[in-house]
């Protein structure tokens, strides 16, 4: 696989939340099914009530262990770019929050200690290159960095996520077969 | 150092003979379980052109967490649109209302099998590992494996828990699964396998080592196995949809980490909110008022679950102030609990019998709190949001959840247990 992807530069102002943020917190159950511009009014309520009102486009969350555990859920992940959070970033990332924000398009990275070096509203700076994730408290200068993404996803990421992707083939299917 | 039966399942998968932790495979998967697919299916109409999915025979719906019946006219919609779209794709098997909760469908209906890869896109599908089955969460992309037929692991080390000795009276499968969960903690088990394995764990049932496969999310695993042994052969015969050759460990294989744990003295547990694996000691607890209890849920729907709730709920009644909820896990399971006359302990002593479906878990149906509520279950689950924002939720044994319905507040059942 030579799919290669190019740096990629997030930054924003940084919200702050603490470990195993969950879906439930993020993407409520009883709110799920009511659309995402409703969800996105209850996302982090039950730990951060009006979430969605301090939030501006391009903001960057970063929180503790074991982000996006719990139930998966496509709105977890999807409520975010409703939301106009531009990148997630945690000390870990559970798994299938992770792999669903990426085959999503939805930026999701685990930078280890990233939890320690940012305070809330500190502006962050969240780099993406072949050899690391890469993340700067623009207020401080402090620096942590987390492992590449790996080199499956890639592609993915390239096209935008998953159904980009299907897409595409299908039309290349369409093509070669008429 | 011999390989461990997650990599061996993976290998053969992939069709390679030898992978190592961490390595990225692409394998053909045997079984996609899908609880709320009308995203999937809305997926395929985005892509355009989708005929059907890779086959019919190894794909399952059961829309088990919304309705046994719809709760509402938005999620009766939902419920056509699935079986609608599921047809349309080729789907062959659509369970319906009662039929139960999909994770134990997929193990007792013989949709997966020792040495079988499954994924599911319900986060609970460590589950189907209790019979050796190498059965993983996967969301999003499930859409990429319904037309493929493939899907991408990362292989994993993998954590054995060895678990030996004999409970004591009115401590169950539950309370050790509980204590093994706060032991991992919520991220200890993050991209790797759990194994469970031991003299106690191979003298349970198939139902009661899926409460350790399922739990295994809990602590981030991705995969939590129980190599398969005589009990599992027995449970499988006349059961698969297709023959299958299990997966073993080879001799000595070699683990990330070993947890050795003796239950002979282990107490009855808790798991207290605001996680699954915030697991304490039942005694911390005692006492707290309760307004309702739930014997269900892919952790305590099953036959041996109801016996235990029967146990103690026979003769005696559940507190007026408490709603007791009893959820089968399936159809066949809620026979079994007619034919042994379960029901009939359960509705003399007050408890709100419903047909099998996920219950009030994730309180998408019947079964919601109030704010300020406080409630027991046999659930897997009990984080913040999950059923309200104002409530408490514990987690505990059909033993305990039963106890504590009859005294109106959290009770250690052994009182009631001769």
């Amino acid at each position: 696989m030579e799919t290669k992807i190019g740096t990629k530069i997030y930054q924003g102002k940084a919200h702050t939340f603490g470990d195993s943020i969950n879906t439930d917190v993020i993407s409520p159950g009883r709110w799920m099914r009511e659309g995402l511009e409703v969800l996105k009014l209850h996302t982090m309520e039950a730990v951060r009530k009006d979430f969605y009102k301090d939030v501006t486009p391009g903001d960057i969350i970063v929180a503790g262990r074991n982000f996006g555990c719990g139930s998966h859920r496509e709105p977890a992940n999807s409520v975010m770019k409703v939301l106009g959070i531009s990148a997630i970033v945690a000390d870990s990332v559970a798994r299938l929050y992770f792999r669903n924000g990426i085959a999503m398009g939805i930026p999701v990275f685990s930078a280890p200690g990233v939890s320690k070096i940012v305070n809330e509203g500190d502006e962050v700076q969240v780099k993406v290159t072949e050899e690391a994730v890469e993340v700067t408290n623009i207020t401080t200068g402090a620096k942590v960095f987390g492992k590449p993404i790996p080199e499956v996803m890639r592609s993915v990421v390239e096209a935008g996520g998953i159904l980009a992707l299907l897409k595409a083939e299908m039309e290349h299917e369409k093509q070669t077969s008429s | 150092m011999g390989r461990t039966m997650a990599l061996k399942i993976l290998a053969r998968g992939a069709k390679k003979k030898e992978v190592v932790p961490g390595e990225i495979v692409i394998v053909d998967v045997d079984a996609v379980f899908m609880h709320s697919p009308d995203y999937k299916f809305k997926h395929f109409e985005q892509i355009g052109g989708v005929k059907g999915v890779f086959d019919g025979e190894k794909v399952v719906i059961c829309p088990d967490h919304h309705h046994f019946l719809p709760a509402n006219q938005r999620d009766a919609n939902t419920v056509k649109y699935i079986v609608e779209q599921g047809k349309r794709y080729g789907v062959k098997y659509i369970y319906g209302p009662g039929t139960g909760i999909g994770h134990y469908l997929m193990v007792e209906q013989g949709h997966v099998w020792p040495g079988a890869i499954a994924v599911g896109s319900d986060s609970h599908t460590t589950a189907y590992g209790c019979i050796g089955c190498l059965s993983s969460p996967m969301n999003f992309e499930i859409t990429e494996v319904m037309l493929s037929g493939k899907a991408w692991f990362k292989t994993p080390p993998t954590i054995f828990v060895k678990i030996e000795g004999t409970t004591k009276r009115g401590v169950s499968a539950r309370d050790v699964a509980q204590y093994v969960l706060g032991q991992l903690g919520a991220d200890g088990a993050l991209w790797s396998a759990v194994e469970y394995g031991g003299s106690y764990i191979h003298s349970l049932s198939v139902w009661q080592r899926m409460i350790f496969s399922l739990l295994t999310i809990e602590a981030g695993g991705t995969y939590g196995l129980v190599e398969p042994d005589e009990t599992t052969l027995e449970f499988m015969k006349g059961r698969a949809k297709q023959p299958f050759e299990p997966v073993y460990n080879d001799p000595d294989p070699e683990y990330s980490k070993v947890i050795e744990i003796d239950v002979s003295d282990l107490e009855p547990q808790v798991a207290v909110p605001p996680q699954p694996s915030f697991t304490k000691l039942l005694a911390e607890v005692v006492g707290k008022p309760i307004q309702q209890a739930y014997v269900g849920g892919c952790t305590g729907g099953g036959i041996e679950d109801m016996r235990m709730a029967a146990e103690v709920l026979k003769g005696r009644k559940v507190n007026p102030d408490v709603r007791l909820l009893i959820v089968p896990g399936t159809r066949e399971m809620y026979g079994q609990a007619i034919k042994e006359g379960l029901v009939d302990v359960f509705n003399q002593a007050g408890a709100v019998v419903t047909p099998a479906y996920c219950g009030p878990c994730q309180q998408l149906c019947v079964g919601n709190l109030a704010d300020g509520d406080t409630e027991i279950g046999t659930h897997p689950r009990n984080l913040p949001g999950r059923a309200g924002t104002a409530t408490s939720i514990f987690l505990a044994s059909p033993y305990t959840v039963a106890a504590s319905a009859v005294e109106g507040k959290i009770t250690d059942p052994r009182v009631f247990l001769s």
